[in-house]
């Protein structure tokens, strides 16, 4: 995952010259961090390259899914392979990509297209602690906060529109987006005003997504 | 006044009246069971109230755990099954493609609510509040009662009026999801739910109320009394309450059970009232049949009782009856109660009593303690029994009286003359000949009846009986010659009744008596002469008034000086029918009915009033004049001499004061008190009828008199009788001795005079002297004596 953020951030730096980083901070409504919340900055101007050859990987690692959460952009595939020794049963019914993977093990799968924007929610029919998303979002521009509920962001300067997402959030998104123009803004913190839903199976925590660093 | 009150009188009035015994116990067992049997009964039904009610409010409440278990245990299988059905992925995979294809999750959900889960109705919503299908009868819902349905609790929901037990489950199509994605909603209708095997279950019926009770939502009951229940009001209070339902009574309790929107519902639970208590009118019934044998057994026991104790209580009452009726009773009853055994042997003991009381009163009544005999009435029963017996039988009848038997009293001493008595009582006894019958009639009279037998006549059986007298009795070293008086009444010669005989037999003794015979047989003269003397009595007094009594005079001869030294007056009554009635036949009487005092008052007066007339004629004789002991005793005598002998200027010494032994003897004390006054007077005493007494040389030594008079019995025969004679030479001594003049009586002839005069007699008295003559006639024959004399 780290480094397929890196890589994404070195080829769009390769891409824009004059990039810009931008700094954004997700925090409760009483202040207090939230890690593992998804930002994307959707360009207003132009148009996000599409990326269709672009492959991620949504792992099955000691029955869960792995990364909890992957944002991807869209039009890119998924591949679901199966680190497991067991079968899987993958499936979603969310409208952005409803889809099942009927009993499996290993990499008997292809990739699937993910064509449509949103949250794709993920489990297993045969095991119900199992839950994953796919937050699928029409910019290359995107990024999840870390452990201080940071995140930096390179971007191009030009005007774009800050979504903010995360599964057991409450409040309305459309209420968090705003609009920002780079590089009059390089620092934006996000307030939540509800607060989230009890992670139940502490489903980040256990992910390990941060512990590389 | 109320009922209990007046049957309380009226018990009272039964116990208060005289019941017998045995219906007293009866009632008393009686009284006594009802009132055990009413403790009883009271503190059973109490007690088993109580537990009835403790037993009723466990059984309300361990039914009302196991309603709510049952429904519970209905709600958690549903809610089970509905957690399957929210799990099932055909049905996910139906829920989310519901919008497209909305028949095959209704026909899935169909399928789980008939075949699966045995529910009437349900829902399937979505995340949105929009009812993706619903079971035709269904309303609406949404999601925030959906979401309250889906805790496991008692939910109710009402729809067209029938309610539902409800369950709610969240479907998540990822499970582990925060977000729910749609709801399944299912219920099963209340009335299934609360059927018979919930009656069977709990032995109530149950049903369940909305609202605080004003809406009926299910019961078990009949839908008639579900209608009743329904129009009953029904309090919500933690108390158990009596409910009344088509004529039979039951108690209910509340509890709540589950909730409809958040208000709660409640379960009735009713249970029969007859069936968890004894019923009242149950008790009573057995009260009523409890008593009914209680009253058997109070009789039965009464009747028990009563022959142990009212048996012989009746049998003692019927023997102290017969008792009271004078009847003997030989038995009487036992009993092993140890009171009424003595209460037997008490009345017993008191039948003892009275009839040795009745013999000693028989005793008393009909014989003389004294002597043993048979008393007067003893005699009377005796005679009357035997005329009634042998009508045609003589029957002789005798009274016995003592001769002088008062003296011999008066002489010795009562105790003497007791002894005299019971040793006569004792030959008569021992007369046995022809069963004769001897009583004692009182004092010295005895009786004697006999019937006749070998041709006894009155005079051999009186003969016989003197005969029995001829030895001296000895009593004491002392030997007394007794001498007795018999009169004889025959039956039926003489009278026909006990009164007329005893009559007729005591006039014959009288008159033996003053004839000094041993016996007289009666005779009418003998009766008339008698009846005369009682008639004489009350005609004394008026004789005295009108002079009927005369004074005749004796002469006593002083035989040495050959004059007339003293003259006796005798009284003489001339009565004008009867004639000459002598002293003997009055004086006596008169004794005894106290007139003696005015005719000896009458004979001093006439005594002294004849002297003064022959002292003025100069005579130089003195007067005699007898006394009484009556007389002797009155201490007035004295005073009234004094009063004579001064009236008519008399010296005391002319007149002289004859009194009997036995008048002195009667009241000794006061005789020698008056004769000592007489003395000092200056009047000359004289001892009458001397020898015949028991006085004492002792006590005649003390005695003032001046002369002793020897009593003619001893003198009539002097002449010829040597004993007589020695008695007489004997008295006369002891009088010179004791310096005493002495009187002859009874000097008939010139040998006894001329005797007399040789031993020394001072005087003598008698017929050839001269008889008691009237005053005139004494004149002429002192006249001629004293012519004779010189």
């Amino acid at each position: 995952m780290l480094k397929f953020v890196l890589a994404l951030c070195l080829s769009l730096a390769s891409c824009f010259v004059q990039c810009k980083e931008i700094s954004i901070k997700v925090v409760t409504q009483l202040n207090k961090a939230i890690p593992n919340f998804v930002v994307a900055l959707i360009p207003k101007t132009t148009s996000p390259t599409s990326q269709s050859d672009n492959v991620v990987i949504m792992d099955q690692i000691d029955t869960q899914f792995s990364p909890h959460i992957l944002v991807i952009q869209k039009n890119s595939k998924v591949l679901f392979p199966n680190s497991d020794s067991i079968k899987h049963h993958v499936y979603s019914f969310s409208s952005a990509k409803t889809f099942e993977l009927q009993l499996y093990k290993e990499l008997k799968t292809q990739p699937l297209l993910f064509s449509e924007s949103g949250v794709v929610e993920l489990g297993c029919n045969v095991h119900d602690w199992m839950l994953g998303y796919v937050y699928v979002v029409e910019t290359p521009f995107f990024a999840k906060t870390n452990i201080e509920g940071n995140v930096v962001i390179d971007v191009p300067d030009g005007e774009y529109q800050l979504t903010v997402w995360h599964p057991r959030i409450q409040d309305e998104l459309s209420a968090l987006t705003r609009d920002l123009s780079i590089p009059i803004q390089s620092a934006i913190t996000v307030r939540l005003q509800k607060p989230l839903l009890v992670d139940l199976n502490q489903y980040e925590q256990e992910s390990g997504e941060f512990s590389d660093y | 006044m109320n009922k209990s009150q007046e049957s309380f009188l009226i018990i009272k009035k039964l116990w208060q009246r005289k019941a017998s015994l045995q219906t007293r116990m009866a009632l008393f067992f009686l009284m006594l069971l009802t009132l055990i049997v009413m403790v009883t009964l009271f503190i059973v039904e109490r007690t088993t109230f109580n537990h009835s009610t403790q037993q009723l409010n466990a059984h309300l409440y361990t039914s009302a755990r196991v309603v709510a278990d049952k429904i519970n245990n209905r709600a958690i299988m549903l809610h089970a099954g509905l957690t399957t059905l929210a799990k099932d992925f055909s049905v996910k995979q139906l829920i989310s493609s519901a919008n497209e294809d909305q028949k095959s999750l209704y026909s899935a959900m169909e399928n789980y609510q008939i075949a699966r889960l045995d529910a009437d109705i349900f829902w399937v919503l979505d995340g949105d509040n929009k009812v993706l299908v619903s079971s035709a009868q269904a309303g609406d819902i949404n999601v925030k009662f959906a979401s309250i349905l889906s805790r496991q609790q008692i939910h109710w929901y009402q729809q067209n009026n029938i309610f539902y037990l409800m369950q709610a489950v969240p479907v998540r199509f990822v499970e582990s999801s925060a977000r729910i994605n749609a709801w399944v909603v299912m219920g099963i209708k209340a009335d299934r739910l609360f059927n018979n095997e919930l009656v069977k279950l709990t032995d109530m019926h149950i049903s369940l109320y909305h609202d605080d009770s004003k809406t009926l939502i299910s019961s078990t009951f009949s839908p008639h009394t579900k209608s009743l229940l329904a129009a009953t009001p029904i309090m919500i209070v933690p108390d158990m309450l009596k409910l009344n339902l088509d004529n039979e009574s039951y108690i209910y309790a509340t509890f709540i059970l589950g909730d409809w929107l958040n208000i709660p519902v409640y379960t009735v639970l009713t249970a029969n009232e007859n069936k968890e208590y004894l019923s009242t009118q149950i008790l009573i019934e057995q009260l009523v049949k409890v008593l009914i044998l209680a009253a058997m057994l109070a009789l039965i026991a009464a009747m028990l009782v009563s022959k142990s104790i009212t048996k012989p209580l009746k049998e003692l009452i019927l023997a102290a009856k017969n008792i009271s009726y004078g009847k003997y009773v030989e038995s009487f009853p036992s009993s092993n109660t140890t009171e009424l055994e003595t209460l037997s042997s008490a009345i017993s003991d008191m039948q003892l009593g009275i009839v040795e009381r009745e013999k000693e009163i028989n005793y008393l009544a009909f014989f003389d303690e004294l002597t043993g005999l048979p008393n007067r009435v003893g005699f009377s029963q005796y005679i009357e029994t035997s005329i009634v017996q042998n009508p045609h039988k003589k029957l002789f009848v005798l009274t016995l009286d003592v001769d002088r038997f008062k003296e011999i009293n008066d002489t010795v001493s009562h105790e003497v003359g007791d002894r005299i008595l019971i040793l006569i009582a004792k030959r008569l006894r021992a007369y046995t000949h022809s069963q004769p019958f001897f009583a004692r009639m009182g004092g010295d009279e005895f009786g004697m009846a006999v019937a006749e037998s070998d041709g006894q006549d009155a005079g051999s059986i009186a003969s016989s009986i003197v005969e029995l007298f001829e030895q001296p009795f000895s009593i004491n070293d002392l030997i007394l010659d007794i001498d007795c008086s018999i009169g004889i009444g025959v039956f039926p010669d003489n009278a026909d009744t006990y009164q007329g005989l005893l009559q007729c037999a005591d006039i014959a003794m009288y008159s033996c008596k003053e004839q000094h015979y041993h016996y007289a047989i009666f005779e009418p003269k003998l009766n008339k002469y008698s009846v005369m003397r009682l008639d004489l009595m009350s005609q004394l007094k008026g004789a005295l008034l009108d002079g009927q009594l005369k004074l005749y005079y004796q002469p006593k001869l002083s035989i040495q000086q050959n004059s007339i030294s003293t003259v006796e007056c005798l009284i003489r009554w001339i009565h004008p029918v009867h004639g000459f009635i002598a002293p003997d036949e009055f004086i006596p009487l008169a004794e005894q009915t106290g007139a003696i005092r005015h005719v000896t008052h009458w004979a001093l007066d006439v005594a002294c009033q004849q002297l003064q007339k022959w002292q003025s004629e100069c005579f130089t004789f003195g007067v005699a004049v007898n006394i009484s002991a009556i007389d002797l005793v009155d201490m007035k005598l004295p005073v009234f001499i004094a009063e004579r002998l001064q009236n008519y200027q008399l010296q005391a010494n002319k007149l002289t004061i004859e009194i009997t032994e036995s008048a002195v003897m009667t009241d000794p004390e006061n005789a020698l008190k008056a004769l000592n006054t007489l003395r000092e007077m200056g009047v000359i005493l004289s001892i009458d009828d001397f020898g015949t007494g028991y006085s004492s040389m002792a006590k005649l030594k003390k005695m003032p008199v001046n002369e002793l008079k020897i009593d003619k019995a001893f003198v009539l025969d002097l002449a010829s009788n040597k004993e007589d004679q020695i008695m007489v030479k004997t008295l006369v001594s002891l009088a010179q001795n004791l310096s005493l003049e002495t009187v002859a009586e009874g000097v008939e002839d010139k040998a006894t005079l001329d005797f007399l005069a040789e031993i020394g007699c001072t005087k003598a008295q008698g017929f050839y002297l001269s008889k008691a003559l009237p005053a005139t006639e004494f004149d002429l024959w002192y006249k001629k004596f004293n012519k004779k004399a010189e």
